[in-house]
This record gives structure tokens, C-alpha cells and sequence, in this order.
């Protein structure tokens, strides 16, 4: 009787146990820009972080953890959040000095242009609530948070508990089977592209002193760095900075002159040459650099931060492949981005890459006015001439499979990891009428709403994931058009 | 004596709750009225010799001071907590005190925490802007706030009974389904029963109670119910409330003659269905209507909220899903249906079969039971009002 006692209450606490974990699991916060970037970090293998970036999205986005490694072997992580304060960061170090001992830390500046003493509620919980030791995140959150406010971040349940009205994919464990998690290193791409002028940095002056708060912490990060012999560099990334931004920078760059610590401001007219930074191009938006930008840069960073300290070269080494993998998803993620983006057949035909890229191929109509005007689909080493109307086909290597053969009616199904595909042909009459519908499904939506022209399908199995799909058409002048569906 | 001690022990509650009625407010320390109530009922029962003085001081400081019960009540009584905290039996602690305490204190925190809270959402919205509003609307919040009040009242007697129950000690019930009551005198024999038993020894037996004629019996039952609102806040609305009490079973009594011939006269069968639903709703009613003066500021407000109800109906409100824009859109109330069920269904539980919910789940075999209970934790745990946004602190019972 004793021991049935015992059991159903091991039964009813495993019970509880297990479902409470899952829904806590679904809830919690997953923002990238602060609470995954420690996640992740803690799963990094210890001691194989050579470079050590902090900061705020001035970091997050615009170190390209691809391009260190691609150009210099360099193994670097970016632990950042945004509009992380120094203080925030100060802790991060902390944490990060537990599991790892980078060759080099280099703290990102922006910072010192904010003048606030506590960050609002969205920062507060992103660049707190992912640490992990829980006297840390205390410690964090008091300094973080207002002495009024602070109780409410210390059980982030009371945050999280309500976010039933978002759940979305992104809340599970599936959605995060991917290269981009598998092998994060706290780097996130901006995709957007805004133009802006160049500012006009010659022409500043003056210098503007900082938050007290920040400046406390940011001799904080420099000093933990020197207690721990490990070097400890400052940059501040290239932006549409005002010049009393500027005037900050100046500041700060007097304070890490104190201590002996490289500062290098990319934002001069020297330095926008040397990266070959174009403000029409490469910025995301005022603050950012875009997919296009943050190689420019980082390549220059790279270069800077190996004539500070010679980091190893690890390309080609078994032990940093997740680096390797990272660095592949980036490009994919980019080639992705690509295809996507592609307006037109020259865009498109570039975009195009069939070692790394399923491309199946609708032809419904116009196929041989197509095939005529564009090298487009030269690509596969395709023998245009294998192409009909009403084909489908797998552009596989240098060849073309046609996949419905002859049939007038057939249907052709696929699972791309987990994911749904097929096209299909079918007559159907209605009204005494026979209609043919042609059907373009993946993962729930319907991509043919003309019939006319060719359906370009693109899959990434690299990525996991879709890069477009697109109609290739006649438009009225006689040339071929590409959509976007 | 009994005096001089009376007026000592209420002279801190009096200060602190009704100073404002002549001085600016002073801050009281929570729970006074209920700690309040729990001394003195212990002094006059030393006096009537209904029990004997506590001579160990710390137990006595135990007693008024139970940690459980001190904040929101229940208020108890010596001859039960005192005479359990008496009895020499080493350690309390027990397996099914342990989880029938458990399975009560976790029930308690469901209906605050995901009807209570979640309603007062929607009746804050209204109540606080009641002259935009038409009747529909209006009665419809009223409703909700009958259902809210009870919840967090229950909510909070549940929790303090279900943490006692953890430690072994058996407070008394403060709620057993008053609104299922068939009169309002049976509503008050189910409501806060703590505190109407404890009226009615100490302040309504006092004054003669029902030795009294009819016309001393019924004064004396008005005072009481004034007292008892007036218990309830420093506001003229509570004292109204009270008095409405008061009068509705002044009202009952006084009729009951005349009813009970005109149910004979008309051949009416009291035993059916129909019957005793109607009463119910009666009594429900009628306790709704008294609640909106326990909720408004002011009695004038409660007059024309009511007088809104009745001269702006606004019954296309109903139609055109303006019950989703007050304060709770359609998930919210969804997540509210399923509880509102469970929470009736355990209450007429308790009306009919008189048993709680603890003792309805230990009665089930355990996958049910480890199901329900887990079911019911997570439930709360996921939609429970609290966090940042919702201070979870606002226990109506609070301000007592």
C-alpha cells in the first residue's frame, strides 16, 4: 500500500514534470537577438572560440561569422543582443569566460551614443533572460532593470506564460532542424536595402562624453579582459551616424586609449573606401549593414583584428567544422536570398546554382518563345529542345528528366524534408466544359494562379528551404519576364 | 470590560479603515478587519464562557495570527483553531491532508487566476466607463461582476482552507455554492459564512436576535447587514449594499405568509424543476443587483447604471459582437468558457452532493485524477492573469 503511495506520486510527478517542461519549452522567449544567442552559445564545444565579438546589433548583424572563417580560418561568435547596453555585455563576458577563453574579445561601440540608465522592457528581457547561471541573470537584471521593475524579470515565467497568442512555428522544437541553428554563431543577415548618403564624417568635430553607466561598464569589460591576459579590441561599424554620435565615439576612444586598447572607427572616408562601402547598396537601414555590406566590412575587420593578435587558421580542421557548416548555410541563406530577390533573367540565371539547388521546371505554355529568348534555362546544360508544353520536368546536373511522360493527366508528389510537394495536370468538366487545372503545391500554398508560361520551382536542401519560385513569361515587347510568385 | 476590550481591539481597525470618512487616509495594514474579528470573537467567547482564556501567550499569538487565514480570512473561531492548536498530537502532517490541501489551495488559485482576474478585465472596462455603454452590455457586466467577486472570494478562502488543510489544521468553509441558493436568507447561510456566523452571534444574538418580536427581530437583522457593509469598506456604497440585504430579508420574511397562500391558492408544485430554478435565478438576480452598489463609487453612479440598463437596452449589442470589445476578444473568452463550466459544475457539486472538489477527485481513480489535476495546474499555469500586465496582488478581498 506504501510502496502504490509511492509510485502514483513518482507517476503523477513525472507526469506534471514532463508536460509543465513542454509547455515552458513552447513558451519561452526564442528572440535571436539576444535570448538564442547564448543558447547556442553554451553549446559550442569549449575552448574553440578564438574571437569573441560583443556588442548590439551593430555586431549581431554586421560581423559576418562566414566571411572570418571563409577569408582568415578565424573562429569567432557573436554574443550580442539588441541595443545591448555595456552592462549587459559586461555579464555576457562573464558567462562566456566560463565555457570559453577567446584569443581576443572585440567589444562593438554604439552604445556610447545611448544616454539611457535602463533599457525598456523588450531589451531588458533579450538580453537577460538567455543567461543561464542564475546568480548572473540576477545580477544582470538588477542592473538592467529599474529597482521597481526589477522583480518581474526574475521568474521569466510571469513574462512568457501569456504568449499563447503568438505561438507560431518558430515556438517548436522542429522549426530550429536547421543548418542556420545547428550551427549559429550569433550572426544574423539583414536582407533589406535602403540607400542612403554617405555621411559626411570629414567634416566632424568635438568631442561628447558618454553615459556614466556605460562608460562604468564599458572600463569593466576592458578591465575583466586585462585581468584575464586576454587582448581586447574596440570598433565601431560603418553607419549613418550623426556627428554627435561621432563626438561619442571620441569619447570612448579616450577612454580605451587609457587602457592601452586598439579603437578603430570604421566610419572615416578612409575606411568607407578601403571596405568599398556603397550607402546606396550596402545598408540595410540607417544603423545596419545588409547581406552585401556585412562582407565588405567584416572582411575588413578580419584584416585589422589579425595584425592585433595572430588568431590560428582553422579552415580545413575536423574540430571547427561547425564553422564550416556555417559558413556553407550563410552562403546558401545568401544564394537563397538571391533567387528570391531576382527580378529578371539575368538576376535569376546568376542566382541559379545546381550543385547546391533542386530546380523543377512547369512548362505550361510558350515554352519554345521562352526557351528562344533567354539563356536561362542553359543553366542545366539543358537541351532546350527536350522542352514542350505541358512538360514537367527535374533539372538534375546537365540533364533534363521529364517526369510526367506523355500523360495528359498525371501527378507527381514529393516530401522535401517533411514538407509537402507535388504538381499536377487535370482535366475537369464543368459546365459542359473541359478545364485544365495545373497545380504548383508546396507546404501549403498554391503557386500557379496563371496558366501561361513556365513555373521555375527552387529548393534549397541545404537550407531546408524554399528559394522561389518563379514564372518565366512573354510580356508584350516580345521578352521574357520573371515573377515572383 | 467586555467593552473596554472590544473598543481596545476595534479601535486600530477603526482608525485605520473609517478615519477617512473624517481625515485623509491612512494606509491599513492588510487583513486588519478579518484578524480584527478573529480577537474579539475569542474575547466575548472567553466572557460568555463559552471557552477558556488561552494562558500560553505564544499560542494565543498563533492562533490570531495564523498565517493562512490572517490576510483575506476565513475568520476563525477559538473553539476550533485554537482547541486543534491545543491538542497534542505531534506532527499534523498526513498524506491526504497533503493532497486534499494540494488539490484545494490549486482550485483556489484556477478561479482567481483564470476567472476571477480574467473577468475583471471586462468589468473593469465597463464599470469604469458604464455611460458609454447600452443595457445589454450594461446587465451583462453586472453578471460578470457577480460571478467575478465570488470567484475571488472563494479563491482566496479555498487557497487559505487548502494551506491549513497542508499544515493539519481544518478551518472553517467560507463558501459552499451560494448561488444556488433558493432565498436570499439561504444565500447568506452559503456566503462568507465566516463572517455572517460571526455577525450574527456576536452582533445580532447580541441585540436580542430572534427572542425578539417581529418588528425588534427585523431591526435588529437590518443593523446587522448595515454593519456588515459598513465592514466591507469605509463607503456609503458598502453600507447600501448591506442595508439592501437587509432589506431583501426583511422583505422575504415579512411576505413569506402571503407568498407561501398564493403558491397554495394557485396550485403551484414547489418541488419541480422550474420551481426552484426560478427562485435561483430570483436570488441570483437580486444578489447581482445588490453588487452593483458594492462595486460603483458612489451610490449615485449605482442609480444611473441601473437606470441605464433599463431605459437604454441596446439589444443589438448582442448581434454585433460588442462583447469581444470589452476588454476581452474572442481567445480570451474562449479560454474562459471551458473554466466557467468546470467552476459551475464543481459548485453544484458542492450544492447538491455537498462535497468539494478534493474530495470528488479522490474518489476517481488516479490516471483521471493525475490527468484532471495536471490538466487544471497547466491550465492555470498558461492562462492564468498574472505577470507584469496583471497584478495578481488586486485581491478584492484585500481592501478588508
Amino acid at each position: 500500500m506504501q510502496g502504490k503511495r509511492v509510485i502514483s506520486w513518482i507517476i503523477f510527478a513525472t507526469v506534471l514534470i514532463v508536460s509543465l517542461s513542454a509547455v515552458c519549452e513552447t513558451l519561452s522567449f526564442k528572440y535571436g537577438d539576444g535570448i538564442l544567442g547564448l543558447e547556442y552559445w553554451y553549446e559550442q564545444e569549449e575552448d574553440t572560440v578564438d574571437l569573441l565579438i560583443l556588442g548590439s546589433s551593430h555586431a549581431f548583424e554586421n560581423v559576418n561569422t562566414a566571411v572570418l572563417y571563409d577569408q582568415y580560418g578565424i573562429s569567432s561568435y557573436v554574443l550580442a543582443g539588441s541595443v545591448q547596453p555595456f552592462w549587459n555585455s559586461w555579464y555576457y563576458l562573464k558567462e562566456a569566460l566560463r565555457t570559453q577563453r577567446p584569443k581576443l574579445v572585440i567589444l562593438e561601440g554604439y552604445l556610447a551614443v545611448q544616454d539611457f540608465e535602463y533599457g525598456d522592457h523588450s531589451w531588458i528581457i533579450k538580453n537577460n533572460l538567455g543567461i543561464k547561471n542564475c546568480f548572473a541573470r540576477l545580477s544582470s537584471i538588477a542592473v538592467s532593470a529599474p529597482e521597481d521593475k526589477a522583480d518581474d524579470y526574475i521568474f521569466s515565467y510571469r513574462l512568457w506564460h501569456s504568449r499563447y497568442e503568438e505561438i507560431n512555428e518558430s515556438d517548436f522544437p522542429d522549426y530550429y532542424e536547421k543548418p542556420l541553428y545547428e550551427y549559429f554563431k550569433g550572426f544574423l543577415i539583414n536582407w533589406e536595402t535602403t540607400s542612403f548618403e554617405k555621411p559626411g564624417v570629414e567634416t566632424y568635430q568635438g568631442v561628447k562624453s558618454i553615459n556614466r553607466k556605460e562608460e562604468l561598464y564599458f572600463r569593466k569589460i576592458i578591465e575583466l579582459c586585462q585581468q584575464q591576459d586576454i587582448p581586447v579590441m574596440v570598433f565601431v561599424s560603418p553607419y549613418v551616424l550623426s556627428e554627435e554620435e561621432w563626438g561619442n565615439y571620441r569619447y570612448l576612444e579616450s577612454v580605451a586609449a587609457e587602457y592601452q586598447v586598439p579603437f578603430i572607427d570604421y566610419n572615416s572616408e578612409e575606411e568607407y573606401v578601403r571596405m568599398g562601402i556603397d550607402f546606396g547598396r550596402d545598408m540595410a537601414d540607417i544603423g545596419h549593414l545588409n547581406y552585401l555590406g556585412n562582407v565588405k566590412f567584416t572582411s575588413a575587420l578580419g584584416e585589422d583584428v589579425l595584425q592585433y593578435v595572430q588568431l590560428p587558421d582553422h579552415r580545413g580542421d575536423g574540430k571547427y567544422a561547425s564553422w564550416e557548416m556555417n559558413s556553407r548555410d550563410i552562403h546558401a541563406r545568401v544564394a537563397d536570398h538571391e533567387v528570391a530577390a531576382a527580378g529578371d533573367c539575368g538576376s535569376l540565371e546568376a542566382a541559379l546554382d545546381l550543385n547546391h539547388q533542386i530546380l523543377y521546371l512547369y512548362a505550361i505554355s510558350d515554352t519554345s518563345k521562352i526557351c528562344a529568348g533567354s539563356s536561362l534555362l542553359d543553366v542545366a546544360g539543358t537541351n532546350k529542345n527536350l522542352l514542350k508544353d505541358g512538360g514537367f520536368y527535374l533539372l538534375d546536373d546537365s540533364c533534363v528528366r521529364k517526369i510526367n511522360n506523355d500523360e495528359v493527366q498525371w501527378k507527381y508528389e514529393e516530401m522535401l524534408d517533411e514538407k509537402y510537394f507535388f504538381a499536377e495536370n487535370r482535366l475537369e468538366v464543368r459546365e459542359n466544359q473541359v478545364i485544365r487545372e495545373t497545380l504548383l503545391y508546396f507546404d501549403g500554398n498554391q503557386y500557379i494562379n496563371e496558366q501561361e508560361g513556365m513555373y521555375l520551382f527552387v529548393y534549397n536542401p541545404f537550407t531546408k528551404s524554399l528559394s522561389g519560385v518563379k514564372q518565366l513569361k512573354m510580356d508584350a515587347e516580345g521578352n521574357v519576364a520573371v515573377v515572383s510568385k | 470590560m467586555l467593552l473596554f476590550v472590544l473598543l481596545l481591539g476595534l479601535a486600530p481597525l477603526l482608525l485605520f479603515k473609517y478615519s477617512h470618512f473624517a481625515v485623509s487616509n491612512l494606509i491599513a495594514p492588510v487583513g486588519i478587519s478579518f484578524f480584527t474579528f478573529q480577537a474579539l470573537g475569542y474575547f466575548i467567547d472567553v466572557y460568555r464562557k463559552k471557552i477558556s482564556p488561552e494562558k500560553n501567550l505564544f499560542r494565543y499569538a498563533a492562533f490570531v495570527s495564523f498565517f493562512p487565514t490572517i490576510v483575506s480570512g476565513p475568520i476563525n473561531r477559538a473553539d476550533s483553531l485554537l482547541a486543534q492548536m491545543k491538542r497534542e498530537e505531534g506532527i499534523r502532517f498526513s498524506e491526504d491532508n497533503l493532497k486534499r490541501g494540494l488539490m484545494k489551495a490549486l482550485y483556489g488559485a484556477f478561479i482567481k487566476l483564470v476567472i476571477a482576474d480574467r473577468l475583471a478585465v471586462l468589468t473593469d472596462t465597463v464599470f469604469g466607463s458604464y455611460r458609454a455603454y447600452g443595457g445589454l452590455i450594461l446587465f451583462f457586466a453586472a453578471i460578470c461582476y457577480t460571478i467575478q467577486i465570488y470567484c475571488d472570494f472563494s479563491s482566496y478562502s479555498l487557497m487559505a482552507v487548502g494551506v491549513s488543510e497542508m499544515l493539519g489544521y481544518h478551518v472553517v468553509e467560507n463558501f459552499k455554492a451560494p448561488y444556488f441558493a433558493e432565498s436570499i436568507q439561504e444565500f447568506w447561510r452559503r456566503w462568507h459564512i465566516s463572517l455572517s456566523t460571526w455577525f450574527r452571534d456576536y452582533v445580532y444574538i447580541s441585540m436580542g436576535g430572534n427572542r425578539c418580536s417581529g418588528v425588534r427581530r427585523n431591526l435588529n437583522l437590518f443593523v446587522t447587514f448595515l454593519v456588515s457593509g459598513l465592514w466591507h469598506g469605509a463607503n456609503w456604497t458598502f453600507v447600501f449594499w448591506g442595508g439592501l440585504h437587509g432589506i431583501y430579508q426583511i422583505v422575504g420574511n415579512v411576505t413569506k405568509p402571503f407568498r407561501c397562500a398564493w403558491i397554495k391558492r394557485l396550485g403551484i408544485r414547489e418541488d419541480c424543476f422550474s420551481f426552484r430554478f426560478g427562485k435561483r435565478l430570483l436570488v441570483f438576480l437580486c444578489v447581482a443587483f445588490a453588487w452593483i452598489f458594492f462595486r460603483m463609487d458612489t451610490i449615485t453612479d449605482a442609480f444611473i447604471y441601473i437606470g441605464r440598463m433599463f431605459t437604454r437596452p441596446e439589444i443589438w449589442d448582442l448581434f454585433q459582437g460588442e462583447i469581444y470589445l470589452l476588454g476581452l476578444n474572442k481567445l480570451q473568452m474562449d479560454i474562459l468558457g471551458p473554466a466557467f463550466f468546470l467552476f459551475l459544475a464543481v459548485d453544484y457539486m458542492k450544492y447538491k452532493k455537498e462535497i468539494d472538489i478534493d474530495e470528488f477527485l479522490l474518489r476517481q481513480n488516479f490516471p483521471f485524477r493525475c490527468l484532471f489535476i495536471t490538466g487544471m495546474f497547466l491550465y492555470t499555469f498558461v492562462f492564468g492573469m498574472y505577470g507584469p500586465e496583471f497584478n495578481a496582488q488586486d485581491f478584492i478581498y484585500f481592501h478588508f
